[in-house]
């Protein structure tokens, strides 16, 4: 066997892909986890960097207020304040806080009285010459009441951030101060903030136009930044506990982080490169691959080692098992792993041991069974020459039983083939004699020689019905009849059994009891009449007392047909015989030679070719009972019609006009005698010329044409048929009375035309005679009959 | 988005990294690295000590590039026509920068431009807006941006002489009369007026018309003196202040040159970050381009220096309330 995969790789695959996977699992969940808490942990960096932002642009703010407090510290509650002192403080402020740019001292009037600037003059006056705006009126209200407030972000000269702070005194009647602050002056503070090593922290105002950046250009641009992603959000949700990832205009990804300065209402944004801002996360991703990496290599090596130790005491197993496969019994295999592999090293080892004493017993014994067989097989070849002798010789008497059987073959086919032609020529005598004798009995005048003629008239009936069944013998015997399938209702043949043996077991003094039966076969018509006509007369015979019954039964998809009797029954060592041709038992139940004997043989035959199955039982004294099974078919398939038997119908005769062809003159004459003697008007002939020439000289057109089949040479019945019909231009009805033993197919035969093998008696004749041409009632013939055989 | 990363985005060490790459040829000369060409022009004769501490700020701000630009230099001399001419020539030879350490000097470039305007950066002691050069601070257009020192002091140098010398009531006040006013003076002249000062204007535009007034200042009634920052005057500072120290006159300056001189005291905005400034424009225009997005920045500090070291400063009696107010004392 070819080793489609090793078990050192299957170890090794397993082993690497379990540790492997291991790894890999816990790895991407820790680092999954570790990933989460570091992005965390950088958005709260950012945040804190935010807001330490947002404490530093405080601090820069309450450093100016801290000054402020200063120079209101002239004014005092119940106390005139001294301009002079306050613009002397005033100067010392601007020179001490350079952010300020100019203070103004408003009294408790509201009127500004006081004006000092950095680079413009200072000015003191009424509410006239120094008024206030309405923006900064409003803030001076709102100082008034929360004592300090911030007012909107201006840019001078559209450029530089400015912003004014106003800050009330102590005192409810005190005054304000309203201090300029240039924003610029936060650009250190702003630049001072660091966010990691490269990021930077920027302020907006209340209304998103940027007033602090590293780049005071971009201050000085004055930008309006409400609408980047960052200001937006921080704007719509105000203080962000988280951070805002957004892309810059050279598509690098930026974090940021918003905090609002107290006060002014400003937004302090910490804003750091994506790619700094996660470095502690690509360094611990780069660290966790790396780490996987070298796992996995380890285990990669440890599968290694492990596969290796799992699988070489195993293969050591199999090196050591191969060799004891190939003989080498004294093999033994070294494992000392301790484990269940060197408890199997032991048992092959144990195994070999004890195949090797095995196989040396073996030996031993095959040593001396070979002795005994050579002295059996001595033996052997003394009885093979006998028997030889003996081959030889029944060789000899098979050739001689084969011989014998060609021999029986030979004669059966011969006495077959005798029988079959015989027929023709018996039958056509036969056929003849008998309508000779129908024609006799009808002159016959006197009593006693009626009775004389009703005797010959039996006696040529029994030799009629002799040949016919050794005609039905010889036909089934030479494979002749050829099986027609049809449709046959049950109680039409019954009917038929009754109306042909019902005289017949009246006059022995019997009943003959029909059942009705419902069902319906697919069999040969013809076959099974004759078998059930047979086994029913049979049951006749053999009974001196009691019925005869006819019946049907169902089994399963089949149906049984049965003949009872209470006849003499059959004793069983005869019962196999009676299927014999000419075997018959007598009242007594013995074997005689009385009577034809060739029924139930013709019964058998039947039976065998439709493939029914026929058995018997029978008690002495008792009765018999015959049964014949065949499947059923469903009760609205078409049915065969079978002919009925009725009188010979020579009274519908009277008045046709028939025309006669057989090339036997006598037959033909007794037909002719006979018709005539009916009351039919008969032209006959032995020939087509013959009839053409009697009919040129009528006028009427013939009602039926009978003729036989063989007429000579060159012409049969079928010429005569067509060679009247023709002449006539009419399709005349016709019969063909045959001797033939070969079976003519329905399909050969023209229109409106029947075909009977004789012979045919005279009722038989007159029946047909009367069936064909439709008398006394055309229209019960308006289908045609089955031909008859 | 708005992109704030600006100058910030590249670190210093990572700067000099790729200062030294370049430097050994590891990096291969990109489109921005070739050598780049800056045309100066002043209107006053050449003065060193500004060209020395622009480069000074220029190689702070961008040593890479302070170290491949090429610089070619103009002085006027005061002489218009050939400032104009000066001013034609930089444009004809399209540098990649014009760079005017005065406004006439770059008002000249402006005036001289052809189709193709080469990009300008000026130092300016005038309001450019108010004369019409830029169109705004934040964004001047035009193709140009620059800073201006300029901020109008007339009147708070007044005041502060006025605090200096309560009792002088004949202030002359030297400035440039050539020189539209855009009310700055007027003001003065107003401040003057309601405290009852007489101001005297002593307007000079060239350094004849100011050796003749120092000649005939002796002779005027002037109790203090206030020096505006003119091109003359700065030029010709010494023998001003010695003038006026040999007149033992208090004088307040508009500069700080002039108390380095041995001026009395002087207001103005502080000189320190100016070429700062300067350089960061120069370095955003030859870099990125786009000079007319670049706002023009105005000097945010202002100092008041008194300079007790100066002749008859302690004659003066300056008031401790202005001793107060001074950002620095020279002692």
């Amino acid at each position: 066997m070819t080793l489609r995969r090793s078990l050192f790789q299957k170890y090794l695959s397993v082993l690497t892909a379990m540790i492997c996977g291991t790894l890999l699992l816990a790895s991407i969940a820790q680092t999954a986890l570790s990933l989460r808490e570091q992005r965390k942990r950088a958005d709260a960096l950012l945040i804190t960097e935010a807001r330490l932002a947002s404490v530093q642009i405080q601090s820069f703010l309450s450093a100016i207020v801290g000054s402020m407090t200063w120079v209101l510290d002239y004014d005092q509650p119940g106390m005139q304040p001294s301009l002079a002192e306050i613009r002397d403080d005033g100067h010392r402020l601007l020179r001490k806080v350079p952010a300020l740019t100019q203070l103004r001292y408003v009294g408790a009037d509201g009127c500004v009285r006081l004006d000092v600037s950095r680079v413009a003059t200072d000015r003191e006056g009424s509410c006239a010459h120094l008024p206030l705006a309405v923006d900064e009126k409003l803030l001076l209200a709102e100082a008034r009441r929360r004592r300090l407030a911030y007012g909107p972000v201006q840019f001078r000269d559209g450029s530089e951030p400015t912003m004014t702070i106003a800050m009330a005194a102590r005192g409810a009647q005190g005054g304000v101060l309203l201090a300029q602050v240039d924003l610029r002056q936060i650009h250190a503070t702003v630049t001072g903030i660091q966010v990691g090593s490269t990021g930077y922290a920027y302020i907006v105002d209340r209304d998103g136009q940027l007033i602090a950046h590293p780049d005071q250009i971009q201050v000085l641009r004055r930008l309006d930044l409400r609408n980047s992603p960052a200001v937006s959000a921080a704007r719509r949700s105000g203080p962000a506990r988280g951070t805002t990832l957004t892309r810059d205009i050279g598509g690098q990804y930026v974090l940021s982080a918003a905090s609002t300065v107290t006060g002014p209402g400003w937004w302090v944004f910490a804003r750091q490169p994506a790619r700094e801002a996660f470095s502690p996360i690509f360094a611990s991703l780069w660290l966790t691959l790396l780490v996987i990496v070298v796992a996995m290599l380890g285990a990669v090596g440890a599968s290694y080692f492990l596969a290796q130790r799992m699988t070489r005491p195993i293969l050591a197993v199999r090196a050591g098992a191969e060799k004891m496969g190939a003989g080498a019994l004294h093999t033994r295999i070294a494992v000392s792993t301790g484990d269940e592999v060197e408890l199997l090293a032991n048992e092959f080892n144990r195994m070999a041991s004890a195949l090797g004493d095995s196989y040396a017993e073996l030996e031993d014994k095959v040593r001396r069974r070979t002795h005994d067989l050579e002295l059996a097989g001595t033996l052997l070849r003394q009885q093979a020459e006998q028997l030889a002798g003996l081959n030889a010789e029944l060789s000899v008497r098979l050739d001689e039983l084969a011989i014998r059987r060609d021999e029986a073959e030979r004669a059966s086919a011969a006495k077959t083939r005798f029988l079959a032609a015989a027929s023709h020529d018996l039958l056509q005598p036969m056929h003849a004699v008998g309508l000779l004798v129908g024609v006799l009995r009808q002159r016959i005048r006197y009593p006693e020689v009626s009775a004389l003629v009703m005797k010959v008239e039996a006696a040529v009936q029994g030799m009629e019905t002799l040949f016919s069944s050794l005609l039905d013998i010889s036909k089934l015997d030479s494979q002749a009849v050829q099986v027609d399938l049809q449709v046959v209702d049950i109680q039409k043949l019954f009917d038929f059994i009754e109306l042909n043996y019902q005289p017949i077991a009246q006059e022995k003094g019997l009943t003959l009891r029909i059942v009705r039966c419902r069902y319906a076969v697919r069999t040969d018509p013809a076959l099974l009449e004759r078998i059930i006509g047979n086994l029913v007369s049979n049951a006749i015979r053999y009974t001196e007392r009691g019925a005869v019954l006819l019946g049907c039964r169902r089994e399963g998809d089949g149906i049984r047909l049965m003949v009872y009797d209470t006849g003499i029954g059959i004793p069983a060592q005869f019962q196999d015989h009676i299927f014999e041709e000419f075997y018959q038992i007598d009242a007594r139940g013995r074997p005689h030679g009385n009577g034809l004997g060739l029924g139930l043989s013709i019964v058998r035959r039947s039976a065998a070719l439709l493939g029914m199955p026929l058995t018997l039982s029978s008690r002495v004294g008792a009765g018999s009972a015959f049964a014949i099974s065949m499947p059923v078919v469903r009760n609205d398939t078409p049915r065969a019609a079978l002919h009925a038997l009725a009188d010979d119908g020579r009274n519908y005769l009277r008045g046709a006009f028939i025309v006669i062809v057989d090339d036997d003159a006598q037959a033909c004459g007794a037909i002719e005698e006979l018709l005539r003697r009916t009351g039919c008007h008969v032209v006959a002939g032995t020939s087509l010329a013959a009839v053409r020439h009697a009919l040129d000289s009528h006028l009427r057109t013939p009602d039926l044409i009978v003729t036989d089949m063989r007429l000579g040479p060159e012409e049969t019945g079928l010429h005569v048929i067509a060679g009247l019909r023709s002449d006539c231009e009419q399709e005349i009805p016709a019969l063909i009375v045959t001797g033939e033993t070969h079976r003519l197919a329905p399909q050969d035969l023209p229109g409106k035309c029947q075909l009977v093998r004789k012979p045919v008696g005279p009722a038989r004749l007159f029946m047909l005679c009367s069936q064909i041409l439709g008398r006394p009632s055309t229209a019960k013939t308006a289908d045609p009959a089955l031909p008859l055989q | 988005m708005l992109d704030l990363q600006g100058d910030h985005g590249v670190s210093q060490p990572v700067r000099r990294a790729l200062l030294a790459a370049a430097a050994l040829g590891l990096v291969a000369p990109a489109a921005g690295s070739s050598p780049r060409h800056i045309a100066c022009l002043s209107s006053p004769a050449g003065d060193s000590s500004t060209m020395s501490a622009f480069r000074t700020g220029l190689e702070r701000i961008d040593p890479e590039l302070a170290a491949r630009v090429r610089f070619s230099e103009a002085f006027a001399n005061f002489d218009a026509a050939r400032l104009k001419q000066f001013a034609a020539r930089l444009n004809e030879q399209q540098p990649d920068l014009i760079l005017c350490f005065d406004f006439d000097a770059a008002q000249a470039v402006v005036a001289t431009r052809g189709a193709r305007a080469v990009p300008l950066v000026f130092r300016a002691h005038d309001d450019p807006l108010a004369r019409g050069l830029i169109g705004s601070y934040a964004r001047p257009g035009r193709n140009l941006t620059g800073i201006t020192t300029y901020r109008c002091l007339d009147d708070k140098l007044v005041e502060i002489m006025r605090d200096t010398a309560p009792s002088a009531r004949q202030i002359g006040f030297i400035h440039d009369g050539a020189i539209p006013d855009s009310g700055c003076n007027a003001s003065a002249h107003d401040y003057a007026r309601r405290h009852g000062i007489a101001l005297r204007d002593l307007s000079v535009s060239t350094p004849r018309e100011l050796t003749a007034l120092l000649d005939r200042l002796g002779g005027k009634p002037v109790q203090a003196l206030v020096v505006g920052a003119t091109a003359v005057t700065w030029s010709m500072r010494k023998q001003l202040i010695a003038r006026v120290n040999e007149l033992a006159i208090p004088a307040i300056y508009e500069g700080q040159v002039f108390v380095d001189d041995g001026g009395l005291m002087q207001f103005s905005a502080l000189r320190d970050d100016t070429f700062d400034r300067l350089a960061r424009a120069v370095v955003h225009v030859l870099r990125r381009g786009g000079a007319g997005d670049f706002p023009v920045s105005q000097p945010m500090r202002f100092e008041l220096v008194i300079n007790m070291q100066a002749r008859h400063a302690r004659q003066y009696r300056l008031s401790a309330q202005l001793l107060r107010r001074a950002d620095r004392i020279l002692e």
